[in-house]
């Protein structure tokens, strides 16, 4: 049983009536965008690593507590974040971590979140990679976990919401701040 | 050119390996499905039960009504023919009349009681002597 493509209906039923080939082919399908993400953030291989070892394991343990099946992907993201934010707690960077909503976050003008091309749609020239992953090292993590959210797997903004545990407001806000610090380097080149 | 999804898991491809093998480790630390139970194995009460009544119910009630029927049949018949025995019978021919007479005698005679025996004579004296009570014979030595 695998899961090669992202149309492909995920066996999460099947997952959670215990069957390992379910299971293993819903692991499959998300491993490396939860590294990514961890990897992302954490700046670590090894914590992330870690922490998709330990998505996985709670995963299997929590499978119960997911209620609605469709959102099986935001659900082990959600579970992903949280490790992550406990790994970056301990690393030292608790004040980062907590900062949640910056004073004038919410003060921001969010029509101007949709007239900028949506992240998971930017189009990078080989040139620019290495800027893009510069700018993207540079974001606060908070706006990094956003933009990353919608990088990896397309999340709608409200399940980035319930991911990160923040009001949507502030996760629109966050990737507003977001494409504005890719703006110069994707401009051009955006659709 | 690549999309930012693209471009951010290319960079990490590399790491495919490691991933494969922690996912093969929590695969294979997955309890093992838990059996289905079989099911519970039928008494002797519910097998006989099944057996005899509820799969034999035709043939049950089929014999019911055959008796039912019998039963009808029978109460019919008697009621037609039902005449006491005493009144078919044909009175008895004179030498068995003659012989119920005689075997009637010799039942009253040997179920009637006894007759009252004769009162006992006193036994005569015996001439010798010889054979006289034990205290007499007592009597008779002392005196000597």
């Amino acid at each position: 049983m695998t899961v090669e493509t992202e149309d492909e209906p995920l066996p999460v039923a099947a997952a959670r009536a215990g069957d390992p080939a379910a299971w293993d082919a819903l692991f499959r399908r998300y491993q490396l965008p939860l590294y990514a993400y961890a990897r992302e953030l954490l700046r670590d291989d090894q914590t992330a690593l870690d922490v998709v070892q330990e998505t996985f394991l709670n995963a299997v343990r929590h499978v119960a507590s997911l209620r609605d099946e469709a959102r099986f992907g935001s659900w082990l993201f959600g579970i992903a974040h949280q490790r992550c934010q406990q790994h970056g707690r301990r690393r030292g960077r608790e004040a980062r971590w907590l900062v949640v909503d910056l004073p004038d976050e919410e003060r921001e003008d969010h029509a101007a979140v949709s007239e900028e091309p949506d992240p998971h749609d930017w189009l990078v020239r080989r040139e620019q990679e290495a800027e893009f992953f510069e700018r993207l090292a540079g974001l606060p993590e908070a706006h990094r976990a956003v933009l990353l959210l919608r990088f990896v797997d397309d999340f709608p903004l409200e399940e980035i919401a319930v991911i990160t545990g923040v009001p949507l407001g502030t996760v629109k806000s966050r990737l507003h701040h977001a494409k504005i610090a890719f703006r110069r380097l994707l401009g051009p080149a955006s659709p | 050119m690549k999309t930012s999804r693209e471009l951010l898991l290319a960079r990490h491809a590399d790491s495919r390996p490691r991933l494969d093998a922690i996912r093969a480790a929590v695969i294979a630390e997955l309890p093992s499905p838990r059996p289905t139970a079989p099911p519970p194995s039928p008494s002797l009460r519910s097998t006989l039960w099944e057996q005899l009544v509820v799969a034999g119910r035709p043939a049950w009630m089929a014999l019911g009504a055959a008796w039912v029927l019998i039963f009808l049949l029978d109460t019919a018949s008697s009621s037609v023919t039902g005449r006491p025995v005493v009144a078919t019978a044909s009175p008895p021919s004179p030498e068995v009349e003659s012989i119920l007479t005689a075997q009637r005698e010799l039942w009253v005679e040997l179920t009637s009681p006894a007759e009252p025996a004769p009162p006992a004579k006193e036994p005569a004296a015996s001439p010798s002597g010889a054979r006289l009570p034990l205290h007499r014979r007592d009597h008779l030595t002392t005196s000597a």
